[in-house]
């Protein structure tokens, strides 16, 4: 092993060589106070490094999509007055949840807060796109959306950031650092699901919405609660009642309210509940495959779920659930071959169950649940 | 920044006459070490920007007859959506053609 002392520091050579042991000793402890003084202050500045990068592309990314969405209202709102003011308040947008202490009542009330909520919401993109169709409309409103999303996340990150680095709090800045990885990862999918917003192409999470239009294509359709179009057709000898929410707009209507008022149309008459949605795939999963369980197969905050448990409850009427696997990033960006083939499976398996837990003659609710942007009926 | 000083230093030092051929080895060490950081750092920083950038998609409308067994895939145009009616067939002159389908090919990338 080399001592310090054989190391040639050009002009400091004759001193290092005089002083080799001071040295050696005075490395030891500068390491030692470095790495057990310093070490959780070096990490924590290695961590605060990764979360500052982090957070530019954060920056990046909520200004690219920004821009999309102005761009987008531009060429498609022809707004007459700038919509730039308009959009900044749109992005700092919130609502206030319903106190939870008595939570009695409290599915109605987060339901009427969701309305004024999209109703407030769509008006005001109005108000800067007015020569949108309703279609057009919807599709700027999820545009939007995903922009106040990535406006909203680095802005939670950027304040926990500066928190952990005012309070000097290792532990803030080590969760930050350990979520980073999905938090950009939820961003990126955020910025592709705002460029098919923006050209209202299908994503993911429209696999339920375009089953249930392949069910009711070319049928007599009608209008029943909120954005919900229903059509009546038959499966194997049983009398189907599919639904959607209306498309070709980014909507995904009311489909709680809507199964509500069809039960109870068909008091009785209703033997299964059929829900098909897009459902998060777990690590290791191929995306696009079918699966089925029971229960209400949709996403959201609960009150839409809560209303069709409520209805199937009260009538006795078993729900069954037939899911497409997916990623977060498959299901709100453009829609992938794999998810668009899985359609056909879904049918499929639709129909296999429709023979097993129903008699002909019988009236099945299919439930088509998604978002259903750039898919008609 | 360190590093780049650290990799100038071994570089002057592996040059110098006075250095012998042991401690040319250890500045050699020094200096590739150096700028095997620098050169990490600097790909980190080229992966960051290049990871926020929005992911060009090629998106498809597939188009068919239900008459006739035309089919034909297209890229996707602004206002497409599916089922939507794109005139008549002009294989069979007779259906309608519509759109069935529009999908993106493979997300894959980096």
């Amino acid at each position: 092993m080399l001592s310090v002392a054989a190391l040639q520091f050009g002009p400091l050579d004759g001193l290092l060589g005089n002083l080799s042991w001071v040295t050696q000793l005075i490395f030891t402890a500068f390491f030692l106070l470095l790495f057990l003084g310093f070490g959780q202050r070096i990490q924590m500045r290695q961590y605060m490094w990764d979360i500052d990068r982090g957070l530019k592309r954060l920056d990046f990314i909520r200004t690219q999509a920004k821009d999309l969405t102005l761009k987008t209202v531009k060429e498609v709102g022809k707004p007459t007055i700038d919509p730039v003011p308009q959009i900044n308040v749109l992005m700092e947008q919130f609502l206030i949840t319903p106190v939870d202490m008595d939570p009695s009542g409290i599915v109605s009330k987060f339901d009427h807060l969701l309305d004024v909520h999209e109703l407030k919401f769509k008006e005001d993109v109005r108000r800067i796109a007015p020569a949108a169709d309703s279609a057009q409309l919807n599709n700027l409103s999820n545009l939007v959306e995903a922009s106040w999303a990535l406006n909203t996340i680095f802005r939670i990150i950027r304040h926990f950031y500066l928190l952990g680095k005012k309070t000097k709090s290792i532990f803030i800045i080590i969760s930050l650092q350990a979520l980073l990885p999905m938090i950009m990862q939820e961003s990126e999918a955020y910025l592709g699901a705002a460029k098919a917003f923006a050209e209202g192409q299908p994503i993911g999470d429209g696999i339920g919405a375009l089953v249930a239009s392949r069910l009711m294509k070319d049928k007599i359709q009608r209008k029943v609660e909120k954005d919900v179009v229903v059509a009546e057709t038959s499966m194997e000898d049983r009398r189907v009642i599919a639904l959607k929410a209306e498309g070709p707009g980014g909507n995904v209507g009311k489909p709680g309210d809507a199964i509500r008022s069809i039960l109870e149309e068909n008091i009785g008459k209703v033997s299964m509940v059929v829900m098909v949605d897009a459902a998060l795939k777990f690590e290791g999963e191929t995306s696009g495959e079918v699966s089925e369980g029971i229960g209400a197969a949709i996403g959201g905050i609960g009150t839409e779920r809560f209303k069709i448990e409520e209805e199937a409850t009260k009538q006795k009427i078993p729900v069954y659930a037939v899911i497409v696997k997916e990623s977060i990033l498959e299901a709100i960006t453009p829609m992938k071959k794999e998810i668009l083939d899985a359609g056909e499976k879904v049918i499929e398996r639709i129909k296999s169950l429709i023979l097993e837990r129903s008699k002909p003659g019988d009236t099945v609710i299919v439930a088509g649940i998604g978002n259903t942007i750039g898919i008609g009926q | 920044m360190l590093a780049v000083v650290v990799g100038f230093l071994a570089f002057t030092q592996i040059n110098s006459t006075s250095t012998g051929p042991e401690m040319q080895f250890i500045w050699g060490l020094v200096a590739a070490v150096s700028f095997g950081f620098v050169v990490f750092s600097v790909f980190r920083v080229r992966r960051v920007s290049s990871m926020a950038r929005v992911i060009p998609h090629k998106v498809m409308s597939i188009v068919l007859c239900p008459q006739c067994s035309f089919k034909q895939i297209k890229n996707f145009a602004m206002g497409d959506y599916v089922f939507k009616t794109e005139g008549k067939c002009t294989q069979c002159g007779v259906g309608s053609l519509f759109i069935n389908g529009i999908y993106t090919e493979d997300l894959k990338r980096r």
